[in-house]
């Protein structure tokens, strides 16, 4: 109901919830049968959800209200719907237990089609017209970019979702809430040097993300002893993969390192199975995310990959989640972004009830070395204070046949160098 | 050794699936003189066909898919494309260019815009020597080539064919011999638009399908038919494979985003020194509207 809603554009609040203008609402056997239809708390979930509420010190005058921006449609709608689910099924659980400050949060959606563009003009009208106190999206980096100046310039609190990140946001008002190239390349490329050997061939898809995150990977390469015996690169959008595939064959890496992503990654895995470089070959990075695994056709299976967030991690908030979403969108491996869209919502209450105010400026200041509660951790994850980016326990995982992601390795937090100079 | 006979087979494989796109595009081109933007969409229609059919045995899907995109032209001519014909080159262009946007919205509508894949009927391997390669990438591509060698022998070696040609060379000149000129239209660019359909759901076990799939295909196509000689039906599919040649060797040396930018660059290099191409179409034009 809230995707289709959001789709078009539409305001999206949560009037519908009975009872949640109160401070910390009790969740009651009513609450849970009510929100059968939608989505299912269970009492232990939201239990948690209560203690994390109970601190909420002021009740304000008005809702806080959050601008959404994803690129619902265009080449990576995959990713951006990923987000959007998540995000609404934490806006859910939010607004049942009392939403922010004893008010429903109120939310504007707007697709920006991943157009630089289209984000900075959709941001200045959510900012200016809607008068939202945050914005959350963007998926490429490019948006990230417009999106930054817009909310920077206007001093406008701005969360990303999605992973990735190489470099710092430096003086600028965004929260990082993906996993960066350092999290997802330094606990990697060892762990497979060890395992397969130190040739290394790195492929991607040819624009700025894929080559700064293989740029990334090649600092541990050359860390781990290995050696990157070539580099490949295809415009995302390229449907046939033949001649990347036979240069591969013919190279014989011990490890191909890809940065393909998008509808890209599903073509490229299945040519590769079907011309038989695959399963043989070991494959990792990020073109291994569950978002793809659906369409691969097991192309993928027995591979390891790094990760933050796996369907394996055994706890009760994870357990809920897991329910929630499946119930809510259906089987297959839950997207990274998508769970990440799902606690961000935690932070951004936490944050703003830290700050007392919906002032930006002090809500942005107490994103830095908050911590909240997430289904990735029975202990609390915390926004790193200098670079404002959630630190992670990452954990590598071997792919099992029918997409989950087991983890076989925990690897703990990874030193990056995310700084402000 | 065994590298190089994987480049070749590849080389076989995109040239015969682009060679029929190209012949469905230059026989739509040579007949209704309409440059048809949708042509890589109706690909697209194909491979989706091909999705939603998923559970019936491949050749049935097959078969309905071909149908589905027989009456799928002639509704898009009968109720679209007569509707311009006389109202110029431009026009049309513009219309076709709607009709591609519309399939690609509504299958985003119908499907979303998430990646979808099949599995190909046929998961062997079929051994040369040391290489292997899909069993399934070499029966389509001979099917192919077999379908294409017999719609040229259709249009080359029999009357209906020397109607169709009598047609694409002066369509008045033929309506006053009894060829009708509206039928030819209606069959023509129904049949091209099976023959897409046909391509986009035979490569579909290949790649990932999503709406926008058919452009990446359409500026290949378009430089096949380009490069032939002008009114030819087998002009485009030796343009394929020229394309397709070109584009291999290409590949083989620079990574593919460099391969990409020069096989266009060449091409269109090839088509300001040779403009016969662009030349006849634009004169074509200029008589439509006159």
């Amino acid at each position: 109901m809230d995707l289709e809603d959001s789709k078009k554009g539409n305001v999206m609040t949560e009037s519908k919830n009975s009872g949640g203008n109160s401070l910390m609402p009790p969740l009651t056997r009513r609450t849970v049968v009510r929100g059968a239809g939608g989505m299912a708390i269970s009492l232990a979930g939201a239990s948690a959800l209560g203690s994390l509420f109970a601190r909420s010190a002021w009740a304000a005058d008005r809702s806080f209200k959050i601008g959404f921006v994803a690129p619902l449609t265009g080449p990576v709608a995959p990713e951006g719907l990923s987000m959007q689910n998540g995000f609404n099924l934490g806006l859910e659980a939010l607004n049942a237990a009392g939403g922010i400050a004893g008010k429903k949060v109120e939310v504007v959606t707007q697709d920006t089609k991943a157009d630089p563009a289209v984000v900075a003009t959709v941001v200045k009208k959510f900012i200016q017209e809607e008068k939202v106190d945050m914005i959350v999206g963007t998926i490429t980096n490019d948006e990230e970019d417009a999106a930054a100046k817009v909310c920077t310039a206007a001093g406008v609190p701005l969360a990303f979702i999605e992973a990735g990140f190489w470099h710092s946001f430096c003086n600028s008002t965004c929260v990082l809430f993906g996993e960066n190239s350092y999290d997802l390349c330094a606990p990697l490329v060892p762990f497979m040097a060890e395992k397969f050997g130190k040739k290394f061939l790195l492929i991607g898809s040819d624009f700025s993300f894929p080559h700064a995150y293989l740029g990334v990977a090649k600092k541990y390469i050359a860390a781990a002893g290995g050696t990157v015996i070539d580099e490949l690169y295809a415009p995302l959008g390229t449907p046939d993969w033949s001649s990347s595939i036979a240069k591969i064959k013919a190279a014989k890496p011990d490890v191909i390192f890809s940065g393909v992503v998008g509808g890209d990654a599903i073509g490229f895995a299945k040519q590769a199975l079907s011309l038989g470089l695959l399963p043989g070959a070991h494959i990792t990075g990020v073109m291994l995310q569950p978002e793809f695994y659906p369409a691969m056709g097991g192309a993928i299976d027995g591979q390891f990959d790094c990760v933050r967030y796996s369907e394996g991690i055994n706890n009760p908030d994870n357990d809920q989640f897991k329910a929630a979403y499946k119930k809510k969108y259906g089987e297959g491996p839950i997207p990274l972004v998508g769970s990440t869209a799902y606690y961000a919502m935690r932070f951004i209450k936490a944050a703003v009830e830290k700050a007392g105010s919906y002032d930006k400026k002090k809500v942005f200041e107490a994103f830095k070395g908050i911590e909240a509660m997430t289904p990735l951790s029975d202990k609390p994850l915390k926004i790193d204070p200098t670079n404002v980016n959630v630190g992670y326990p990452m954990y590598i995982c071997q792919i099992q046949p029918g997409g989950l992601y087991k983890i076989v390795q925990e690897v703990g937090f990874v030193k990056n160098e995310l700084a402000c100079g | 050794m065994s590298a190089w006979l994987q480049v070749l087979l590849d080389f076989i494989w995109v040239s015969a699936s682009l060679g029929l796109v190209a012949f469905s595009l230059g026989l739509i081109l040579g007949e209704l003189k309409i440059v048809n933007i949708a042509q890589g969409d109706l690909m697209m229609v194909g491979a989706y066909s091909m999705y939603a059919l998923r559970d019936l045995p491949f050749l049935v899907a097959l078969l309905i898919t071909v149908v589905f995109g027989f009456v799928l032209g002639l509704v898009l001519e009968r109720g679209i494309l007569r509707w311009v014909y006389d109202k110029g080159f431009m026009t049309t262009l513009l219309a076709s260019w709607g009709v591609g946007t519309v399939l690609e919205q509504g299958v985003a509508a119908i499907f979303t815009v998430s990646q979808k894949g099949i599995d190909p009927p046929l998961t062997g391997q079929v051994t040369i020597g040391d290489l292997s390669y899909p069993t399934y990438r070499v029966v389509v591509a001979l099917g192919i080539v077999g379908l294409l060698i017999g719609l040229l022998l259709l249009v080359y070696r029999t009357s209906l064919g020397l109607r169709l040609r009598a047609s694409i060379d002066n369509v008045e000149m033929a309506g006053v011999l009894g060829i009708s000129p509206q039928r030819m239209f209606a069959m023509v660019f129904a049949a091209a638009t099976a023959l897409a359909v046909l391509a986009g759901a035979l490569i579909a076990p290949t790649i990932a399908i999503n709406p926008t799939l058919g452009l990446s295909f359409l500026a290949p196509a378009f430089f096949a038919v380009l490069i032939a000689k002008q009114g030819s039906l087998a002009g485009p599919v030796a343009g394929a494979i020229a394309v397709e040649f070109v584009f291999t060797l290409l590949q083989a040396w620079l990574n593919v985003t460099v391969a990409e930018s020069t096989l266009f660059g060449l091409l269109a290099l090839f088509v300001v020194l040779k403009p016969q191409g662009i030349s006849w179409t634009w004169k074509t034009a200029r008589k439509e509207t006159s």
